[in-house]
């Protein structure tokens, strides 16, 4: 093997670790980040079902090594906090209005 | 216009207290059904559905949740590990343990019977029982029938504003939507009632807490009221809170109150 053929591989190997580093990292923001909104809107009992399951399986798939789908999963868990959050702001008033009278 | 605007951004009216909630909601159920007495809420959907009521009285001849009463029963004569009964700390009159709860004790805030129950033998030196194990819905399931025939009369003293706070929250919980499905309890046991969802029909509220623990046929088993209420917030794809939260024991303590003078007929059977 000459010397700029492996040249070429080594700077393709270390172009492939930082890429895979950055994913990882771009993957624990985004996880951080819906964890983080999933906790609020769990203070706010306004939960929904399967947000904590969603963000465990993201984990467990970026664990694996499958990172494309970890973080469909992580989008999906933020997602679902997001919405969860604008219930919880929209029934801080709208449930008065069921109130029988 | 300008005055339609500026009410639609004001905050809604605060609420009404709890006696006008009650006879708005017991008024609710009357000019919907206005055939039905209300004493008859106490049976729950029975007092709606005909056909479901026959089968229901046919259920009631040999009642499926005989063996809990009599476990219940067993329970209520054990002595605890100090050499006390549960009679030393809930009451000699057992008739008339069950209508004293919910209710509100300031710094503990709702206290259900199941929260009773675990005090007492917690402090004669027992094992506090899970909020779903087969010991503590047989012993609400005797305590209950032994209550059969008493009134709820649940109170929401002036005097102690953390039990308004505590019914304030029951009510908030019960007419807030949550879950993917955005739905809150009343959009089924209030503004739907009577309904079908599939090949049965939605419950009234009124009369809800009345008959527990009941004993479901399509789960072969006894069920307390808050499994009933882990069981509606899970099936709205919320995520439940637990058995014995503050949560669920504002909400029976909202849902008691609105049925106040309807009669205890628990234990019951339900589909």
């Amino acid at each position: 093997m000459d010397r700029a053929r492996v040249s070429k591989h080594v700077i393709g190997a270390l172009l492939v670790s930082l890429f895979a580093g950055g994913c990882a990292s771009e993957f624990d923001r985004r996880f951080d980040e819906a964890e983080r909104l999933r906790q609020d809107v769990a203070a706010r009992g306004y939960e929904w079902i399967n947000t904590a399951d969603i963000l465990e399986q993201a984990q467990a798939s970026e664990a694996s090594g499958d990172l494309a789908a970890a973080l469909v999963l992580v989008e999906q868990a933020r997602f679902q906090a997001t919405a969860a959050l604008l219930q919880a702001d929209r029934e801080a008033e709208a449930w008065k209005r069921r109130v029988v009278r | 216009m300008a005055l339609t605007l500026l009410l639609g951004s004001l905050p809604l009216p605060s609420q009404a207290g709890p006696e006008e909630d009650r006879l708005a909601f017991v008024g609710h159920y009357q000019s919907l059904f206005p055939e039905v007495p209300i004493a008859e809420y106490a049976n729950g959907i029975y007092a709606l559905d005909e056909d479901a009521r026959a089968q229901w009285l046919a259920i009631e001849d040999f009642p499926p949740y005989e063996f809990s009463i009599e476990r219940g029963s067993e329970l209520w004569d054990t002595s605890l590990p100090d050499g006390s009964q549960l009679t030393d700390c809930l009451g000699t009159e057992i008739n008339k343990i069950r209508p004293q709860y919910p209710r509100y004790v300031p710094n503990q805030g709702v206290v259900t019977l199941e929260l009773a129950i675990n005090a007492c033998r917690s402090a004669a030196g027992a094992k506090r029982w899970d909020y779903s194990s087969g010991d503590m819905i047989d012993l609400t399931a005797y305590l209950a029938f032994e209550a059969r025939g008493q009134e709820l009369n649940v109170r929401v003293p002036a005097d102690q504003p953390g039990a308004l706070a505590a019914y304030e929250a029951g009510k908030r919980f019960y007419y807030s939507k949550r879950g993917q499905l955005n739905f809150a309890c009343a959009d089924c046991h209030v503004t739907s009632v009577g309904q079908y969802v599939r090949a049965d029909r939605l419950g009234p509220s009124l009369g809800h807490p009345t008959h527990f623990p009941v004993y479901r046929s399509k789960l072969g088993g006894m069920i307390s009221l808050h499994q009933r209420f882990f069981g509606c917030v899970r099936d709205v794809r919320a995520k439940p809170f637990e058995l014995q939260s503050e949560e669920f024991r504002n909400v029976e303590f909202f849902l008691s109150y609105m049925s106040n003078g309807l009669e205890i007929n628990g234990p019951g059977a339900r589909k």
